[in-house]
């Protein structure tokens, strides 16, 4: 063995060492970029950049996976030298429709090298011949047993290291920037477990909180209704008691009555039955919430024309009922609003010809279909528009029109229950429209309930 | 041949006046006025029987059962206890509507539960069904 060769072995030796060296230094410091907390697009970019700055590559270009077909394609991520006599491979790059190396390279998971481009098939050849790129290396990056991405580079010179070297150093290279891809499927898959989680937590809460108001509103108003249940039930005997005295004393004293105590005595009769009314209203107010009544359809032409008879026996009033809907809901609810603002329509009128109109109106958007009651009527000053809707409101004295004030409150609750609304247009003089919406379903009905 | 009707004798227990006399003027309307004693609550009515102050003859018995101190239903498991009033046709009159209320008077064999307000019909409907069951007892 001579000197001579032994020295060129120590010189190889050493020039391999010192690669190494390097290729180590770039895996550390690409392993560093990796862990470092940039997106895939930036590690890859700062990858591409060390690369071709440590092998002394000229050009470098990421490449993604497209996922079904497992094959390239170009990204907008490169390493090129400023020079504008590189921007036709940009251009050419752009053009191809196929990377078959790389898909190649992505398919068998493993860096792939060509040299001589010359002598093959490269699709940008023209190009690379042009700038004196002969080699084309392209790399994988492997995230667990997926192609996440590719780098693919072009160099004038074959690399020093050797084809297996080579592979090697990309493979590494290729499974230390996985570690990016890998790292930031878990961030994301983390960032949307943390989000979805507290995003349940606090729709659960707000639930909660919300079921918990609800119970206690809907407790208050069963209390309500049973207070006002009970105390107009008791109101009932005294004044049972009351009407009968009443009624005793006018028949015991007949002979002998003089026109103002018959009249003291028809008053007290009427005052009576005022009171019996208001229980009755009451009673029925309060009933509203108490149970719950199932939905049918209801033909609210025939169920207006009957009301119509019944408040009109004697066919004074003109009724114009246009062709009014099936609607859905329950029964004699629907039936309570109708009669009230019917009775109202007649009952406050001064017209010699009273005229009340009904007629309906389809609310697409909201589901639902309004209904309009019009009379001739004297109307109302808009100023008490809001008033009338409450309980034991009336705009005129009771020994003028007898009226309990509860008509309208029941109107506005059992409206309200069904989830639609109420309202009025009126002046003073011009009669008054009563209107209100009624949706084809109840709001705790589900949209399958109805069909 | 229908026997000549005796009047019935009533006695009412019932707390509120004008019930009671919601029920004397009914009577005072019919053909035949019964014998009408009154009492204000079961303790008063308990005693009056023990004194002999009401006939047990062709007696129909009134019951309020809201009442203070001896309560209908009281009043109804005293009753029964005694052996001169045990058979004592009784009826309730009342406002409750309420099913263990009925229940229980029925436990004590009531012959009646009319739901106050009384109406003039009905009661008169009773009150014949008892006279011609006591016309039975006195056939021969």
């Amino acid at each position: 063995m001579s000197s001579t060769g032994a020295n060129k072995r120590l010189a190889g030796t050493r020039r391999a060492l010192a690669i190494l060296r390097d290729d180590l230094a770039l895996t550390y410091a690409m392993s560093e970029a990796a862990n470092e907390s940039g997106s895939l697009e930036e590690v890859l970019a700062e990858a591409l950049e060390m690369i071709c700055e440590h092998m002394g590559w000229a050009v470098g270009h990421a490449l993604s996976v497209d996922r079904a077909s497992a094959s390239a394609r170009s990204t907008e991520i490169w390493q090129l030298p400023p020079l504008a006599s590189f921007e036709p491979l940009r251009a050419a790059t752009d053009q191809i429709e196929a990377f078959p190396l790389a898909d190649r390279a992505i398919r068998e998971q493993t860096p792939m090298l060509l040299h001589d481009l010359g002598a093959h098939q490269f699709g940008r050849l023209a190009v690379t011949s042009a700038l004196g790129l002969h080699h084309y290396y392209v790399l994988p990056i492997l995230s667990g047993d997926i192609v996440v991405a590719a780098l693919e580079f072009l160099t004038a010179k074959p690399d020093p290291r050797g084809d297996e070297a080579l592979t090697q150093l990309l493979a590494n290279l290729g499974m230390l920037l996985g570690r990016v891809a890998e790292r930031e499927a878990r961030a994301e898959q983390r960032v949307a477990l943390r989000h979805s989680a507290r995003a349940r937590k606090e729709a659960e809460a707000r639930a909660r909180a919300l079921l918990r108001v609800t119970k206690e509103l809907q407790q208050r108003n069963r209390e309500l209704d049973q207070f006002t249940y009970a105390a107009s039930h008791d109101l009932r005997a005294p004044l049972r008691g009351i009407a009968n005295l009443a009624g005793w004393l006018a028949s015991d004293l007949e002979p002998h009555l003089t026109d103002d105590t018959r009249r003291y005595l028809d008053l007290l009769e009427g005052r009576v039955k005022r009171m019996e009314a208001l229980i009755d209203g009451l009673l029925a107010y309060s009933r509203l919430g108490r149970a719950a009544v199932p939905d049918e359809r209801i033909d609210v032409t025939a169920l207006v024309r009957e009301l119509a008879e019944l408040h009109d026996v004697d066919g004074v009033v003109e009724w114009r009922i246009s062709d009014l809907p099936e609607i859905t809901g329950p029964r004699l609810l629907l039936r309570q609003v109708l009669d009230n603002l019917l009775s109202n329509a007649i009952k406050h009128t001064t017209a010699a010809r009273p005229h009340v109109s009904v007629w309906a109106e389809r609310d697409e958007p909201a589901e639902a279909w309004r209904l309009f009651v019009r009379d001739n009527g004297p109307g109302i000053d808009p100023r008490y528009h809001e008033r009338i809707w409450e309980i034991f409101q009336t705009l005129r004295p009771r020994d003028e029109v007898e009226s309990t004030g509860i008509g309208l409150s029941l109107v506005l609750k059992i409206v309200r229950q069904r989830g639609g609304s109420v309202g009025l247009d009126s002046q003073l003089g011009a009669g008054a429209t009563f209107h209100f919406t009624w949706p084809d379903r109840a709001p705790d009905q589900a949209p399958e309930a109805s069909t | 041949m229908i026997p000549a009707t005796k009047p019935l004798n009533v006695f009412l227990i019932e707390d509120d006046e004008i019930d009671v006399e919601n029920i004397r003027r009914a009577f005072r309307e019919s053909a035949t006025p019964p014998n009408l004693s009154t009492a204000k609550d079961g303790q008063q009515a308990i005693e009056m029987l023990e004194a002999g102050e009401v006939p047990r003859d062709r007696l129909v018995i009134l019951l309020d059962l809201n009442m203070p101190r001896m309560n209908g239903i009281e009043f109804l498991g005293e009753l029964r206890k005694t052996e001169r009033f045990a058979r004592s046709p009784v009826v309730v009159l009342t406002t409750s509507d309420a099913e263990q209320d009925k229940l229980r008077a029925y436990q004590h064999n009531v012959v009646g539960y009319i739901l106050k307000p009384v109406t003039y019909p009905s009661f008169v409907s009773h009150m014949k069904t008892i006279e011609a069951y006591w016309r039975l007892q006195e056939f021969p």
